[in-house]
């Protein structure tokens, strides 16, 4: 199972300049992997055209070779989970009915849930660590705990692939790290996982490659040891940038400042001078 | 709370008790006051010296009127999910309007009252929603859902303004036969005209039901319906053909009603949660008994001289909207 997008160009609608430049990009079953770039550099859009829900001007997006224009969007969902940037739900939803939707493309529109569809969320909730909300309403759930129902969501469909657009946005970084954790069990059981994020340092962790963006190009893609270099990273954030290893060898990057740090004055109650 | 399928059947049975109460009150009480043994009498007997009053006037007046408030308030609830918006409704939308307009140049052209003015409506109704989406799609070219309702206030305004027009020059003869679709009510309720009505609206709420699973998706804004595996145009499209029928068939039989699509979905969720295989059954209990009871009330309150029902139906909606609306932002 591999999603794959070969050179394709897209622009938003009603404006002349292309967001994606003949961009090349793909997840397979197994791997992890990390889109960066900085704001306005693509990402979104890139995940958006890899779901099908972004048209594509020029190239084209492929599930296991096949376009996925021909294919109806319940078949990309049965396949292909995602989880959106922003998701503003008309009504709160108990935490269960949240998940179960899930299971919509799996069920088809007319289907009531039945034994295999309960299961999947059950399985869904527990990998989640869910099961002590499943009782509550979306609407009393913390900024987290909504991320990780919408990420059972994502599981209950039981899909190949998971296309996440900035999944770590307002967890704290236990919840980051928990995210990842469970990420990276998903691609242990053998799911793909592409996933966009602003926070580097925690995502190349776990990443098995890192695709960089700029300004709707792909400036490097591959394994972050490999390809992330204090230049790269520098030009394509236009800002200094410091890169150090981690014990397991994991890129770690640093911002500098680029005005003088202010003189540091003595503490105030410490006794210096005695 | 979490909806079990206990909780569920608890909800449909307080409801459709009250339904039960709302249908007997309807058909016991009225302006001309019978005693609870002379109407049981004239229902038990046709040969009664007042069951011309009772079975030809009250029974399919409530009969008519649960039909109405139960299909005005799954079409209101099935909007609300169309447009992500809680605040959706079919007089909001315009729908109510456009089909208002389609029945009263259906009168004012000299169109018999029945089927013919049904599809007026209907087709008013289906120009109005048309209009609507043309008006939100020019105003920005992704369907903001905001603007869909603003359209739908201008649209819903327009017809009302076009209707007032057409009745005024219209003789005094066809203004009263017409002044119904205004003002709204179940005083015309004859048998014929609510098997007409439950013929339009069984085949469409059944649709509206079987379009419920897609609704559910809808409701959580069009990117995430997609991504979860949604045609998000095609539900969409269905949901407001389905919604405009049977609006344009509660227009031409009772004219336009307010409130019943916007309050009782927003109160019957509190309760069921919107999964709508679960929300529409007890939405459409909840519409029929309040609606009846509204009308009820709307026939009795001033003696002899009745009320239009949408009168009724804002005086307790409002208020009841505005406590729930309260409530949801706290």
């Amino acid at each position: 199972m591999t999603l794959t997008a070969v050179e394709i160009s897209a622009r938003y609608p009603g404006q002349d300049g292309l967001v994606l430049h003949a961009v090349n990009a793909r997840v397979e079953r197994g791997e992890f992997v990390v889109v960066a770039g900085p704001n306005g550099s693509g990402k979104s859009t890139l995940v958006r055209a890899l779901l099908g829900l972004h048209p594509v001007e020029r190239g084209s997006v492929t599930l296991d070779g096949r376009p996925l224009a021909e294919r109806s969007r319940a078949e990309i969902a049965r396949e292909v989970a995602a989880l959106p940037q922003r998701e503003e739900p008309a009504f709160p939803l108990a935490v269960t009915d949240a998940v179960m939707l899930g299971r919509w493309a799996a069920l088809g529109p007319f289907a009531a849930p039945g034994a295999r569809d309960h299961d999947a969320v059950t399985r869904a909730l527990q990998a989640c660590r869910l099961e002590s909300l499943a009782d509550r309403t979306t609407d009393t759930l913390s900024g987290g705990e909504w991320q990780r129902v919408r990420l059972a969501r994502a599981l209950a469909a039981e899909p190949r692939l998971l296309l996440l657009d900035e999944p770590g946005t307002a967890l704290d970084i236990a919840h980051e790290m928990a995210l990842y954790e469970l990420l990276a069990e998903q691609v242990a059981h053998g799911r793909g996982v592409l996933a966009v994020t602003h926070h580097l340092n925690a995502a190349l962790r776990y990443a098995d490659r890192v695709l960089l963006l700029d300004h709707g190009r792909v400036i490097v893609d591959g394994r972050p040891a490999d390809v992330l270099s204090t230049a790269v990273l520098s030009r394509v954030f236009d800002w200094p940038i410091a890169l150090g290893r981690l014990d397991d060898g994991a890129p770690h990057l640093v911002p500098r400042r680029r005005s003088p740090p202010p003189q540091t004055p003595p503490l105030s109650g410490s006794d210096t001078r005695s | 709370m979490p909806p079990t399928s206990s909780h569920q059947r608890r909800t449909l049975l307080i409801l459709g008790i009250a339904a039960l109460v709302a249908a007997v009150v309807g058909v016991f009480v009225g302006p001309v006051g019978y005693s609870p043994g002379e109407v049981l009498r004239a229902l038990l007997d046709p040969a009664a010296p007042d069951a011309g009053i009772i079975r030809g006037l009250r029974l399919p007046r409530v009969a008519l009127g649960f039909a109405v408030g139960g299909s005005l308030a799954v079409a209101g609830a099935a909007l609300q999910a169309v447009v992500g918006n809680p605040l959706a409704e079919p007089w909001l939308l315009g729908l109510s309007g456009g089909a208002s307009l389609g029945a009263v140049t259906g009168i004012v052209i000299g169109m018999p009252p029945g089927w013919s003015v049904a599809v007026m409506a209907t087709v008013g109704a289906l120009v109005a929603i048309a209009l609507v989406y043309r008006v939100a799609l020019v105003a920005g070219r992704r369907l903001d859902t905001r603007v869909l309702l603003l359209a739908g206030v201008v649209v819903g305004a327009f017809a009302g303004a076009v209707s007032a027009a057409l009745l005024a020059i219209s003789d005094p003869f066809t203004f009263r036969a017409a002044a119904l679709w205004l003002f709204g009510g179940f005083a015309g309720a004859e048998w014929h005209g609510t098997i007409r009505f439950v013929m339009i609206a069984t085949p469409t709420l059944l649709a509206i039901g079987w379009l419920g699973r897609g609704l559910d998706l809808l409701a959580l804004g069009d990117e995430t319906a997609a991504a979860l595996g949604a045609d998000v145009t095609r539900i969409r499209r269905a949901a407001v053909l389905a919604t405009a029928v049977l609006t344009a068939a509660t227009v031409s039989v009772a004219g336009v009603i307010g409130f019943v699509g916007l309050v009782v979905p927003h109160a019957v969720r509190w309760r069921t949660g919107p999964i709508h295989r679960r929300l529409f059954p007890a939405v459409f209990l909840a519409g029929g008994a309040f609606t009846v009871l509204a009308d009820t009330v709307a026939r009795t309150v001033l003696g002899g001289q009745e009320l239009p029902v949408g009168v009724i139906t804002a005086l307790v909606g409002v208020p009841i909207f505005a406590v729930l609306l309260r409530r949801s932002a706290t």
